[in-house]
């Protein structure tokens, strides 16, 4: 093993602690003595450590952000809707209801006497 | 190395080079990480050496991540250790929580350890280079921060588009328990070859993703 450098493989199984038990001295010793392995193990060892710094920080999760002045809008918006659903519905109340029958019945009862009154113009025409 | 083995006797099963059984292998532990801590912050020495042999490894692979040679990380992980189970015994220790304290302890020794040499150096009147390279932290050049810090979150982003299931695993393996791949698979109720299976394949693309484009 100290006649050659470490492989990426062999880096990897080390730090995870998955090399083989009859490698592990040699790995070591070769690495204790090789700057480039060494400076290898230690990137891999980063690497590992950094796995458990991704690991503990959480997801970006869309956070729903409150604006006052929105929150505000909408909360007048949603009274002016009340408003206007109340006066609606007192617009179709029964007694409103009522007067408007009442109205409608007395065009009625003019547009009728409007008609007679033109029937009789016409028959005084046609009598004439 | 040998007088720690014959001061406290688990450190003779901890400075084993590390082994598929360390990580990969465990059998299942006879009891959970908070009971063998508790064990252990009452003086278990059972205890203490089912923890450092569970995570030592961790310890060692964290010093070589601030590029300390493989040989000296392993002293400095055994002493870390040694310290903590001085602290013990002095009754300064009312919380475990591993691997973390470890690290901790063994970065500390680290440090302090390349202060002394530099200190040393300092003596002689030659290679300052040499002086600056020792006290030189990786962690604290702010370019190299920066750009570790855009990768992780390049990272982040990689990982939280896998599936549900990989990222369960994949943070569950590398959330910082300690948890072996067999605890994982138990966990989330997948074979410990479908759990490799999926750590390898996340593994690799946050490899790709914190290598960044012009190391390949």
């Amino acid at each position: 093993m100290s006649g050659h450098h470490a492989t990426a493989a062999e880096l990897e199984a080390y730090v995870l602690g998955a090399l083989d038990e009859g490698r592990v001295e040699g790995f070591e010793a070769h690495c204790a003595e090789c700057d480039e392995c060494a400076r290898a193990l230690a990137g891999e060892a980063r690497l590992e450590v950094a796995f458990e710094t991704v690991a503990r920080r959480p997801s970006r999760v869309p956070v729903p952000v409150t604006r006052p002045l929105r929150a505000a809008a909408y909360g007048a918006a949603g009274l002016v809707a009340m408003a206007a659903a109340v006066l609606l519905w007192f617009g179709h109340s029964p007694a409103t209801a009522a007067t408007t029958g009442d109205g409608t019945a007395a065009a009625a009862h003019h547009t009728m006497d409007d008609g007679a009154i033109l029937d009789a113009r016409n028959d005084a025409l046609d009598g004439g | 190395m040998k007088a720690f083995s014959d001061a406290l006797p688990f450190f003779g099963a901890a400075i084993q080079p590390p082994t598929p059984a360390v990580r990969l292998q465990r059998p299942a532990p006879p009891a959970d990480e908070a009971s063998l801590c508790a064990s252990a912050l009452a003086g278990d020495t059972a205890a203490w050496s089912s923890l450092v042999q569970r995570h030592n490894h961790r310890v060692v692979v964290s010093l070589l991540a601030r590029g300390v040679r493989v040989d000296r990380a392993k002293d400095i992980a055994q002493e870390a250790w040694m310290r903590l189970v001085e602290q013990q015994r002095q009754g300064r220790l009312d919380r475990l929580q591993l691997p973390g304290l470890a690290v901790a302890q063994a970065g500390f020794l680290a440090l302090e350890a390349m202060r002394r040499d530099a200190n040393a150096r300092r003596t002689d009147p030659i290679d300052e280079p040499a002086i600056a390279s020792a006290l030189r932290d990786p962690h604290c050049d702010a370019e190299s921060t920066l750009l570790t810090q855009e990768r992780v979150s390049h990272a982040v982003e990689v990982l939280s588009a896998c599936s549900p299931s990989a990222k369960k695993v994949f943070r569950l393996a590398y959330g910082g328990d300690g948890l072996s791949h067999a605890e994982v698979a138990q966990r989330v109720g997948l074979s410990l070859q479908r759990v490799r299976q999926i750590l390898c394949e996340v593994r690799a693309k946050l490899r790709t993703a914190l290598e960044g484009e012009d190391e390949r």
